[in-house]
Formats: C-alpha cells, sequence, structure tokens
C-alpha cells in the first residue's frame, strides 16, 4: 500500500510542476491582458484628451479669427455686410453700412439684403457668380435706401463662413456721385464716341488718340440762323440753339453714329458703320426739322430750314486740343469738302446732298428716293464731285412730284451733258409744268438755256465750277 | 543616445539617467519603433533610478502614447527601477495622459512644472 502511495507521488510531482508552470504562465497572461486593458484605456483616453484639446484650440483660433475680422470690417472705411447665402439675412454690418442706407447698423442687421435692392433678383444673379468664380468684383448695383432714394454702388462680394454658416461679404462703395460724374462727362464726350476710340473711360482718353478708317461724315448747318439771330436776345438765341439741338441731335445717336462736335448751329457727325446710317440719319434730320416748324407755325413763328452734306472716304477722327482742353475732330480732304457740300445745299436750294462715294457705299440706295443733283468743282479743288440728292425728306405732295418726274428728269439730264440742250429743255420744261416748285430742275433749265443762248466750248464738259466757298 | 527629427527630440543620457521626449510627435506605429528600441535600450539598463522628462513635449498622437505605455511596461517588469516623470501644465493633456502611468507603474513619480 506504502508502495503503491509512493509510486503515486512520483507520476503526481511532474505533473505538480506542470500545473505550476502553467499557473505562472496564466498569472503572467493575466498580467499582460491588464496591462493591455490599461494601454488600450490610456490610448483611447489620451486621444479623447487631444482630440479635445485640438477642437478647442480650433473654436479658439475660429474665434479669434472671427475677432480680427470684426475689427477689420470695422475699421474699414468702406461699407461692408455680411449676409447669409440661405435666407439672404444680414448678420453682420458695419458702422458705415447702415448710414450708407439711411437706417442705423443696428436696424440693418437682421433684415433680408434684397429689401435694400432695387432689383431683388440682382441677388440671385450675385450668389451664382460668387459660386462659380469664387468671387464678384465691382458689380454695379441699385440699392433703395430708407427714404426711397437710389443709391448706385459698386459692390465686391467674397464667400465666408461666418458664424458657422455659409455667406457672402459684400464691401459696397457709394458711387453715385462718380456715375453722375461720368453722366455729365458723357455729355461732353459720349459713349459712342469713347467706345469708338475703344476706351473704356473717359479717364483713357488722351490727346492723339484717333482712328483711322473709312467712315461716313455729315455736316448739317441752320439756313438763315446768322440773319434770325440778329432778332433775337442772347438768351432768345441760346434757347432756340438748345431746342433745334435737342429735336436734330438723337437721330444721329438713333442711326449708330456720333456727333464729333457741334459748330455753333451746325452739327459735324461721323458714322462708322454703313453709310445707309447717315443718309437715314440726314432724312430723320430733316423730318425733325419739319415737325419743329409745324410747333413753330402755331406758335407763329418762321420756319426754319436745315443744309445737310454727307460723304464717305478715308479720314481720321479723335482728340485734338492741348493736354487741358482737348474736343473731338475729324480731319480728311473728304471730310473738308463734305463742309463744302453742305455749303452747297442754299445754292441748289435742296435740304439734303450727298456725293457719289456716299451713294455708292450704300449697301440698299433703292430704300431712298435720291436723284441726280450736279456735277461740281468746288474752290480750290481740281477733282469733280458728282452730287446727288436726298429727297425722301421733301413734304409728301413734293416728294410725289419728284418721284413722278424722277425718270424724265435725269433722262433731260443726261441730253444735257451729252450737249443736247433742246431736248434737256423741252424734258426740263415738261417737269416743271407738274412742279414749278422744283428749284432743281429750274437750276438746270436756266443752264441748258444759257448754254443753248451762247453755246458751249469743244471741251465742255458740264461741270459746274464754284467761284465761292 | 538620440534620435533627432525635425519636429522632435528623444534622448537618453545614461550619465544623467534621464530621458528626453521633445516637441511634436505625431508619427505612425512603424515609426515610433525605432523610438521604442531606444527607450527599451534604456530600460534594460536597470538603473536604479531614472528621470523621464516630457516638459517639452507639445504634442503626442495615440501611437505615441501607446509606445510610452510599453516602455513603463518594460521599466515595472525590470522591478528595481525607480522612475521619476516630469511633465508640464503648459500643455494641458499631459496632465491626464501621463498621470495615468501610475496605473502601469504605481511607485512612478510625477511633477509638473
Amino acid at each position: 500500500m506504502a508502495k503503491q502511495a509512493c509510486n503515486c507521488e512520483k507520476s503526481q510531482h511532474p505533473l505538480l510542476s506542470e500545473l505550476k508552470a502553467l499557473q505562472e504562465q496564466v498569472a503572467q497572461l493575466e498580467l499582460e491582458k491588464q496591462d493591455l486593458q490599461i494601454m488600450l484605456d490610456m490610448t483611447t483616453e489620451h486621444s479623447d484628451t487631444v482630440e479635445e484639446e485640438l477642437f478647442s484650440r480650433a473654436e479658439e483660433t475660429s474665434r479669434e479669427s472671427e475677432r480680427k475680422l470684426r475689427l477689420i470690417i470695422e475699421a474699414t472705411p468702406v461699407a461692408v455686410v455680411i449676409s447669409e447665402v440661405a435666407t439672404n439675412i444680414i448678420v453682420f454690418a458695419n458702422e458705415i453700412a447702415g448710414p450708407l442706407m439711411g437706417l442705423t447698423t443696428n436696424d440693418l442687421v437682421g433684415r433680408n439684403i434684397t429689401d435694400i435692392y432695387a432689383d431683388p433678383s440682382m441677388r440671385t444673379q450675385l450668389i451664382k457668380q460668387v459660386s462659380k468664380d469664387g468671387k464678384a468684383d465691382h458689380v454695379e448695383l441699385e440699392f433703395v435706401k430708407k427714404d426711397g432714394e437710389s443709391l448706385w454702388a459698386d459692390v465686391s462680394t467674397r464667400p465666408l463662413v461666418f458664424d458657422g454658416k455659409s455667406c457672402v461679404l459684400s464691401s459696397i462703395n457709394d458711387i453715385g456721385h462718380l456715375k453722375q460724374l461720368n453722366e455729365a462727362s458723357r455729355r461732353f464726350v459720349p459713349r459712342e464716341y469713347l467706345s469708338f476710340l475703344e476706351k473704356d473711360s473717359l479717364i483713357d482718353i488722351k490727346l492723339g488718340d484717333h482712328v483711322s478708317d473709312e467712315m461716313t461724315v455729315m455736316f448739317s448747318d441752320l439756313r438763315s440762323f446768322t440773319s434770325m439771330s440778329e432778332e433775337m436776345t442772347p438768351q432768345q438765341n441760346f434757347d432756340f440753339i438748345n431746342a433745334y439741338l435737342g429735336r436734330v441731335s438723337p437721330v444721329v445717336r438713333n442711326n449708330y453714329g456720333f456727333i464729333v462736335k457741334y459748330l455753333g448751329d451746325g452739327i459735324m457727325a461721323i458714322f462708322p458703320g454703313s453709310a445707309d446710317s447717315a443718309v437715314q440719319a440726314g432724312i430723320d434730320k430733316v423730318n425733325q426739322v419739319n415737325s419743329y416748324n409745324v410747333e413753330r407755325a402755331q406758335q407763329s413763328r418762321q420756319p426754319i430750314g436745315v443744309g445737310i452734306g454727307v460723304n464717305t472716304g478715308h479720314m481720321m477722327v479723335g482728340m485734338v486740343g492741348e493736354e487741358g482742353r482737348m474736343q473731338g475732330d475729324a480731319f480728311s480732304d473728304d471730310v473738308n469738302l463734305t463742309s463744302r457740300i453742305e455749303s452747297l445745299t442754299k445754292h441748289y436750294s435742296v435740304s439734303f446732298i450727298i456725293t457719289a462715294a456716299t451713294k455708292n457705299a450704300l449697301f440698299d440706295e433703292n430704300q431712298f428716293n435720291i436723284r441726280f443733283l450736279d456735277k461740281v468743282q468746288v474752290k480750290g479743288k481740281q477733282k469733280t464731285l458728282v452730287l446727288y440728292e436726298v429727297y425722301d425728306a421733301d413734304l409728301p405732295h413734293y416728294r410725289t412730284l419728284k418721284q413722278e418726274s424722277h425718270e424724265s428728269y435725269e433722262r433731260a439730264m443726261e441730253h444735257y451733258y451729252k450737249k443736247e440742250f433742246t431736248k434737256a429743255q423741252a424734258i426740263l420744261f415738261d417737269v416743271l409744268q407738274k412742279n414749278p416748285k422744283d428749284k432743281v430742275a429750274w437750276h438746270h433749265l436756266i443752264k441748258a438755256t444759257q448754254c443753248l443762248d451762247n453755246g458751249v466750248p469743244e471741251n465742255w464738259t458740264g461741270v459746274t465750277v464754284m467761284t465761292a466757298k | 543616445m538620440e534620435i533627432k527629427h525635425e519636429d522632435y527630440t528623444v534622448k537618453f543620457d545614461s550619465e544623467e539617467k534621464k530621458i528626453t521626449c521633445e516637441g511634436t510627435f505625431r508619427l505612425t506605429s512603424s515609426e515610433y519603433i525605432a523610438i521604442l528600441e531606444l527607450l527599451y535600450a534604456a530600460a534594460d539598463i536597470k538603473l536604479d533610478v531614472l528621470h523621464v522628462d516630457f516638459t517639452d513635449l507639445v504634442f503626442l498622437n495615440s501611437s505615441g502614447i501607446n509606445t510610452l505605455c510599453k516602455f513603463i511596461i518594460r521599466l515595472r517588469n525590470n522591478e528595481a527601477v525607480q522612475v521619476k516623470v516630469t511633465g508640464s501644465h503648459k500643455h494641458a493633456w499631459q496632465k491626464k495622459s501621463l498621470g495615468n502611468f501610475k496605473k502601469i507603474l504605481p511607485s512612478l513619480e510625477i511633477e509638473f512644472s
């Protein structure tokens, strides 16, 4: 029995050692497990601590930058408004913004910004531009002040996160005065003239700026203004001239031309586009004078007459004068000739003369009533000019008579230049029987008669040589 | 022994019996291996005392605290060492995170300046 027990002890010994080893291993594992748990807890806690600290720091940074932003905006001498994109509510405005809109800054904050827009749809356009381009610079916007008065401003806008909300910051610069100045300056140098010289602003205009090209130029003048003005006081003179120019000037602009300068009662205008526009402007101008004469007749005032000369050719249009005082002008031989042609309206007793160069430059001459006027050589020039009369703006009765005799009249002139004066004379008699007031026909009838009476030299060309300017 | 980087430094001075960790630690766990090896080497010398200075440790990410935990466990397992940790109130996270080292090694001393 004792031997058995002894054997049993012997066999149990390795097992006990193994058990002890296992128990140690378990204890070791248990310790490692505890260590791992502590490490996990510590790591998690550390992450939370650091995360919290970083978040607080980020918040503080954000608050600090917002404080700086407010400080900058408040010190800015331009009106600044921050408005929320989603609601259009003004969330911040500096001290300049409120009074600019006729409100206190406190009244402005909390308002819907579209309430101060003259056209609320502009807000949508502005936001669209900012989201597309990341900014919107120098947008001209009209606001309505508290008293209903309009306020024009140059507005530059940027996206901005403010108080955690998606907003836009707009700087609003009052340009009302600038706009008034611009409008005032346009009266001196019209927008059309600026764009013709390829300039954005009057500031860019320099002495010597010019465009050299083929263009149509128009000179127009009041008939007998000098004798009329002698009977008027200076104030009456001014009133009359302004009434007249006020009526005839817009037709230039309406027909894509611009007035280069006023010459007393005269106007010098350029049409850089088609010659058709210039001819139409001339017709409109005579029509304006006709309407004005109806008004004048009602006030028992004598009617006024206008003379218009139009020519097409190469010319330079630009700024002349000196640095301290400059004005627009046009130069070329063709420009000088046009002034002479305008004077010829008196000689032929017509309102509107164009040159062959203008007639040939027309896209559609059939839209106008144009008839041959004369071949002339103006004083001091060698070149023979072929002139035409535009009679669209003649009073309807006389226009119809001219249309009816148009073909006969031109046939008469063909005979005349072929030295067939008797035939020319006969046709012109016929034309004048139907329209005794056709002064051009009279003019040519007298010339044909003179040629018949006096005879003509071999080298006769029929060109009328002008001996006076 | 020293590991020096643009953003951080780990230095062991056996004469002074001092480990210094300075700067901003934003490394991945694999990048901490070299640092852990330096710390283990210092721990395994089994100095009677060891000063671990975290005063200028500005930032430590999760893998970093994990690495330091392993180092403290190694010190604990080496029994004989008396560990003193110094930190700074300038870096608010240190108080909480470094204080937890006592859970691993209760005999550890901590001072914040």
